[in-house]
């Protein structure tokens, strides 16, 4: 039986997709149809690249609310490097401008000691101005054989950008759970301190999560780019509000050191399942932030109720 | 000396842009220019100094933009269907700004939220109250039917002085008196500096900073029906941003986190700098672009340098 609570409230997640699933196939004709499903998993890729970036992030005990900003940026410096160049390397010189944004960024929290939180405020600010900066505020076209094979191809009935995904989130998972490395983010999650004092280079460890944070961001922005067949550097508003909380959903603490990216993936396909719902239903778009909201305040006071009960303050 | 320079570094900076701004362009220094620079400056510094108290208290509200905008809406809204009476308008503008606030802080209390789920919950609020926003003006501008006296909180002016700036100004003096004489205002500080200690001591934590949210709130609320009486319309995303001007005047200004270097004083010069710069870079030609990445930069700077005033290193 103690086995039985245990996978249930590690896999609880996972749980809540399949049976809204169920009841939604007996509920609504069209929600189960290959089409809709395949709807699903396109619109899961973008953000939830982004998202499982974020993890790590949030895993170290920092916080990060510029990933829309990334992802702005990152399609219109692909869009507009495909101008010049074929696809792999206008992919590759992308990721590395993302990687030095994330190294500015990183250097600002570790190094400089000022709170991540503000500070990626600060970055949300100054990289949608870079974005718009780029592109003289036009959208860019993109006019490519290989994104247009990318955004077409399927393997069997799955898209291939969500093959990508899942792929990514593995080797995430990887990353996070089998190396010393990965141990270590989890580490500075419970304590600066602790991790500094077993030894952890707790400067060095918070540039790289920040840099990984910012190229996953960087390649939700490609895979956007790639879905849209343009860049823009107005999409992803607020993409903060959207990410964090399929994070949140998914299992990973935003007070650090609980998390993984496979918890994380759960958490997209949780949400996009409740947006696509929402879609079906016709609810007014002006209505659905609201709904929004609430979820995502449900997500949070459940969580830290149960986490915080107990506590006097 | 030095100490001198450290404590007041906000005020000396704006002094430098002052000669800044003088050197650099000639129709800086008219009082036509600085009027203007305090206009714009009102409506951010409004809400900055209700948020000074949320920062003072250690915590964070992204809601105040949606907040402005549900103000907005709002009171434009009862403007147009109760024939221009201004009194409910305001009313109802300030009752919806409060009940942001309200809303926050119970939030915060019931999950006996620390300074990090400040960010989340406001996040969500914020998402609520511009979903309120749209949803209660069907996502148009919303116009009262012609002319009336709410426009004079707007375009009024006292013996020269533009209304606007005055009411910041009150609004500064009022919470720079609740802040530093009063007890509630002492209990802010504390919680800011050490929240377990002030629990230990008797301070209802929570309930303290359910105020600082509903402050925040209403000066949220009173920004909005400037606003609107300036323009004599509402939409929907009419305080979209905000919250980031507001946040980035407060800390500009030097407030810290642990409430122990704060005051409407350093508020007003943070905001005062935020707007005389961006009037120097919109009168010398800036694009609007570049200017919002000088924003990221220069809040970035100013934590720095809030930072190095600390004069301390966390681990």
């Amino acid at each position: 039986m103690a086995a039985v609570k245990q996978y249930g409230s590690r896999y609880k997640v996972w749980f809540m997709c399949i049976g809204i699933s169920l009841i939604m196939t007996i509920i609504s004709k069209t929600y189960m149809t290959g089409n809709n499903l395949r709807g699903i998993l396109i619109s899961t890729v973008p953000y939830g690249i982004a998202a499982i970036g974020t993890t790590f992030i949030l895993i170290s005990g920092e916080k990060d609310i510029s990933m829309g900003s990334t992802i702005a940026f990152a399609s219109v410096a692909c869009a507009l490097l495909l101008q010049r160049m074929s696809f792999g390397p206008a992919v590759l010189l992308t990721l590395i401008f993302c990687a030095m944004i994330g190294a500015v960024f990183g250097y600002l929290v570790a190094y400089l000691h000022l709170g991540s939180f503000m500070i990626s405020i600060s970055v949300m600010l100054s990289v949608r101005g870079l974005a718009l900066f780029i592109c003289n505020q036009n959208p860019v076209v993109v006019a490519n054989p290989v994104v247009e094979l990318l955004g077409n191809t399927r393997i069997g009935a799955v898209p291939f950008t969500f093959l990508v995904f899942v792929f990514l989130t593995f080797a995430a998972q990887w990353f996070l759970s089998r190396t010393q490395f990965g141990r270590n983010i989890y580490v500075m999650g419970c304590g600066n301190e602790v991790a500094e004092s077993t030894g952890v280079n707790v400067r060095w460890h918070k540039l790289i999560v920040y840099i990984i944070g910012t190229v996953f961001a960087g390649i939700g922005g490609i895979a956007l780019m790639v879905r849209m067949r343009s860049g823009s550097a107005v999409i992803a508003d607020g993409a903060g509000i959207t990410v964090i909380p399929m994070v949140i959903m998914g299992g990973t603490a935003f007070s650090g050191g609980k998390g993984g990216a496979v918890r994380t993936l759960s958490g997209v396909l949780l949400m996009n399942i409740i947006y696509n719902i929402m879609s079906l239903y016709n609810i007014n778009m002006n209505v659905q932030s609201i709904v929004e909201g609430a979820i995502v305040l449900g997500i949070v006071v459940t969580n830290r109720y149960m986490e915080n009960r107990n506590k006097k303050i | 000396m030095k100490s001198f320079i450290k404590n007041n570094i906000s005020i000396i900076v704006f002094m430098f842009l002052l000669v800044l701004g003088t050197l650099l362009s000639d129709n800086f220094l008219t009082s036509k220019n600085l009027l203007n620079v305090f206009r714009q400056a009102s409506i951010i510094g409004i809400i900055a100094a209700g948020f000074t108290f949320v920062r003072v208290s250690g915590g964070m509200d992204l809601s105040l933009g949606s907040t402005v905008s549900l103000c907005a809406v709002l009171a434009m809204g009862t403007l147009r269907d109760t024939g221009n009476q201004v009194f409910p308008a305001i009313i109802v503008a300030l009752l919806a700004g409060a009940g942001m606030g309200l809303l926050n802080g119970l939030l915060l209390k019931f999950i006996r939220g620390d300074v990090s789920d400040t960010y989340l919950i406001t996040l969500g609020t914020a998402l609520i109250g511009s979903g309120l926003a749209y949803t209660y003006s069907g996502g148009y501008n919303i116009y009262p039917k012609g002319e009336s006296a709410y426009r004079i909180f707007g375009i009024g002016s006292v013996a020269g002085f533009p209304m606007p700036a005055v009411i910041l100004i009150l609004v500064l003096l009022i919470l720079q008196f609740v802040l530093k004489k009063t007890t509630f205002g002492r209990k802010v500080q504390m919680i800011g500096g050490n929240r377990e200690a002030c629990y230990m001591t008797g301070i209802n934590v929570h309930n303290i900073r359910t105020y600082t949210f509903m402050i925040a709130g209403i000066c949220a609320a009173i920004a909005a029906i400037v606003l609107t009486a300036r323009t004599n319309a509402a939409a929907p995303t009419s305080g979209t941003g905000y919250e980031f001007d507001a946040i980035i005047a407060t800390i500009v200004g030097g407030n810290t986190a642990d409430g122990l270097r704060s005051g409407m004083i350093l508020t007003l010069a943070g905001i005062l700098i935020f707007s005389v710069i961006t009037n120097i870079m919109n009168l010398m030609n800036v694009d609007t672009v570049l200017q919002t990445i000088l924003k990221g930069i220069i809040l970035a700077l100013a934590l720095w340098a809030n930072k190095l005033r600390e004069g301390e290193v966390v681990h």
